[in-house]
């Protein structure tokens, strides 16, 4: 049996999607009572495919939904956006629930086997990187951990949690760190591209890659890496080959998806605008709120380079073509658009 | 003068304001904070430099000796919280509500009295600029005697607090007796309370669901559209409303005076004295519009003067409430909002949850007009359950 957290998220419905298609394992999906499941219904009774109802911040949930569990898949966290106590809850205090009730298991005699923890790309030290760095799996992790985004803070507190408990408990560790999912019935745009108010976007990508993984690309390589002998103790980065730039990115979004106003912001005028933004927050004792840094200026538009040769040396190969992930994602877009402005 | 020693317990959402508007604070130093999950202590701690990490108020207590305890907890923790501070000689802030019901209000209350501690609750608009320059305007005669009140509350059930209360049927603000309500109707009847003075309040509340039931939980009954009268014996009268459905989100308080109304709107931040007809014919309805131009491009300098000065925080009454509670610990002078005002605030709110509940058994609190029935008031109770 295996347990999926997160299971009727964006990237979590996938996973299970993939994991049904891909074994004959029993995949039971733990959803918040009262949670949509619309994205995995199809899957129920059908694939071998189970929703057990209950929420990670309860122990008896947590305890229920461990019981005959071999692996654990855990996509569930705060996606940011919200307060931080939200994103903090829902990701390092949801996490140390599981992980709880994985141990109170194992005391009674029933270890798991395999945890495959979902971290994210938020966590690398990329602001002590020179521009252009590549990142891979041996860039270090953020250590500012006051200057970090809300997510990037939780992300890196719930990996912790995760390798402490691996070690004590005993059981294989697989961390996969995806880059920026995107696909049909995903969020809104990153903010490496820029950053949005309704119709208009301020375009700070410039030329940046971006860091992209489809969804659908993105389940098949976690559920790979997951499943795979070699993947014990391995941390894996996800994203596609064929990686494009933001304003490549932006250029098509506004194209066949939205048509955004963008301004597009250089360099230069994005890290001054950070450092003026930040005085101020201070100098006015909060009247503003730090809402750009120069911090989120290194980490997001300072730009990288990426690397998944790990990810491929475990056999992982691209399915669905960069061009072919963007189509499918703007014309999602753009017929959501047109739903919703239908009177 | 050495700084005062604040600590704060419970870290969740609004523990964040707290932490950052002491950071910015002469003569403060923020020294812990504690949660009965130490990880969000913990989340804290890391953001806002602050030293000590605690899941144990004794503890914290103990090894700190704070002289200033922030209680941002549910409020049903507050009276055990906040007599465990008081008992160990700090002073206590305490966010709304100041606690469950009158009794544990009154307990409080009576417990700082007792160790001489300052005690106040966060009415984070008391102190607000729209709320000040309204109290002059009454102050200075513009409004003349006060006729009646329009209070309006609108709640984002899609916000962050609403989005957590309607994310899990187990959420605290479910238990509390007058639920969603609850949690925020000091901010609704506290700036229609002031110029109702009376202990003897007349209060008739009635309360219905707008918001569409589809968790097949109590979720689903849970009341989001409030309508309270009251009346003063004295003469004044009062309406408030609390609308999750309403557009836009209104937060504003209307005193209607002999002489003229005003209006403090404390979203716009903005002050608006009613213009009259002052001229006969239909020039007399053209030139008011001109009036409220004015008026309005006043207030937007003003605003702005505001801003550049750096006195247009967005919790700017936040932030002179809790300047205005250091200065009462420091120099031993009333607290912002006094004690007296606190219990009445939570005696008014058990009357109104005992009418909701439709209990008929339900005694009034001394003083108070007993339950009104949905019959007396005219208009639906919660049992009326059509989505509308």
């Amino acid at each position: 049996m295996i347990l999926v957290t997160g299971s009727n998220g964006f990237l979590g419905s996938a996973v299970v999607r993939r994991l049904a298609d891909s074994s004959d394992i029993p995949v039971r999906c733990l959803v918040r009572p009262g949670s949509s499941t619309v994205r995995i219904d199809d899957l129920v009774d059908s694939r071998r495919v189970e929703v057990v109802r209950g929420t990670l911040d309860d122990r008896g949930d947590c305890e229920a939904a461990v019981e005959g569990v071999d692996t654990v898949y855990h996509l569930a966290a705060g996606t940011g956006g919200g307060a931080m106590a939200d994103v903090w809850l829902a990701t390092v205090v949801a996490t140390d629930e599981l992980l709880q009730a994985l141990d109170r298991r194992r005391l009674a005699g029933r270890p798991l086997h395999r945890f495959v923890h979902c971290s994210s790309f938020a966590v690398y030290g990329v602001s002590s990187l020179p521009p252009g760095a590549t990142v891979d799996e041996s860039t270090p992790l953020e250590t500012d951990r006051r200057s970090a985004d809300d997510y990037a803070h939780a992300k890196l507190r719930q990996e912790e949690l995760v390798r402490a408990a691996a070690a004590a408990q005993g059981f294989e560790l697989v961390v996969v760190r995806p880059g920026v999912v995107y696909g049909p019935g995903g969020g809104g745009l990153s903010r490496r591209i820029g950053i949005r108010q309704g119709r208009f976007i301020l375009a700070m990508g410039g030329r940046n890659l971006l860091p992209l993984s489809y969804v659908d690309n993105c389940a098949e390589a976690m559920v790979l890496v997951g499943s795979h002998p070699d993947g014990a103790g391995q941390t894996v980065n996800i994203l596609d080959d064929d990686l494009i730039s933001a304003r490549e990115f932006l250029h098509r979004y506004r194209r066949e998806a939205e048509p955004l106003r963008a301004l597009s912001v250089p360099k230069p005028v994005t890290r001054g605008l950070a450092r003026t933004v930040e005085w101020y927050h201070h100098r006015s004792r909060g009247q503003m709120p730090a809402a750009i840094t120069s911090h989120m200026y290194r980490t997001q538009w300072a730009g990288n380079a990426f690397d998944n040769t790990r990810l491929k040396s475990l056999g992982w190969r691209q399915t669905v073509p960069t061009d072919e992930g963007l189509a499918r994602y703007f014309a999602s877009v753009a017929a959501a658009s047109r739903t919703t402005s239908v009177p | 003068m050495s700084a005062l020693r604040a600590a704060i317990v419970g870290c969740g959402k609004i523990a964040d304001d707290h932490a950052e508007t002491l950071g910015f604070m002469d003569g403060v130093d923020l020294v812990a904070c504690c949660d009965r999950t130490r990880l969000m202590a913990e989340q804290l701690a890391t953001r806002f430099e602050v030293p000590g990490v605690y899941d144990d108020l004794d503890q914290l207590l103990a090894a700190e000796r704070p002289d200033v305890v922030h209680i941002t907890t549910p409020p049903q923790s507050h009276l055990e919280l906040g007599l465990t501070a008081m008992a160990a000689g700090a002073n206590v802030w305490i966010e709304k509500p100041l606690a469950v019901d009158g009794p544990q209000a009154a307990e409080l209350v009576a417990a700082a009295r007792r160790t001489d501690r300052k005690l106040t609750v966060g009415h984070s608009y008391w102190l607000d600029t729209p709320a000040l320059d309204l109290r002059q305007l009454v102050a200075d005669g513009r409004i003349g005697e006060v006729v009646h009140v329009d209070s309006w509350y609108g709640y984002d059930l899609d916000g962050p607090y609403g989005t957590a209360i309607m994310a899990s049927p187990d959420n605290w603000v479910h238990e509390l007796p007058g639920k969603l309500f609850h949690n925020n109707a000091d901010h609704l009847l506290n700036k229609v309370m002031e110029f109702l003075p009376s202990e003897d309040l007349l209060v008739q509340a009635s309360a219905f669901r707008r918001h569409r039931r589809t968790y097949g939980d109590r979720r689903d009954e849970l009341l989001d559209e409030l309508r309270v009268f009251l009346a003063d014996p004295a003469g004044p009268t009062a309406y408030a409303t609390f609308s999750s459905a309403a557009a836009p989100r209104g937060h504003w308080v209307r005193v209607h005076g002999t002489n003229g109304s005003a209006t403090a709107d404390f979203n716009l931040r903005t002050v608006e004295v009613a213009a009259g007809v002052s001229l006969p014919t239909n020039l007399g309805r053209l030139l008011p519009s001109f009036s409220k131009v004015g008026a309005a491009a006043r207030q937007a300098l003003t605003n702005s003067g505001r801003f550049a000065s750096g006195e247009f925080h967005y919790f700017a009454g936040f932030r002179r409430l809790l300047a205005a509670f250091y200065d009462s610990i420091r120099t031993g002078g009333p607290e912002p909002i006094a004690l007296a005002e606190l219990e009445r605030m939570a005696r008014i709110q058990d009357t109104i949850w005992h009418q909701l509940a439709d209990r008929p058994t339900a005694t009034a609190s001394a003083g108070m007009a007993p339950p009104a029935t949905a019959a007396e008031l005219g208009c639906d109770t919660k049992s009326a359950g059509d989505d509308r």
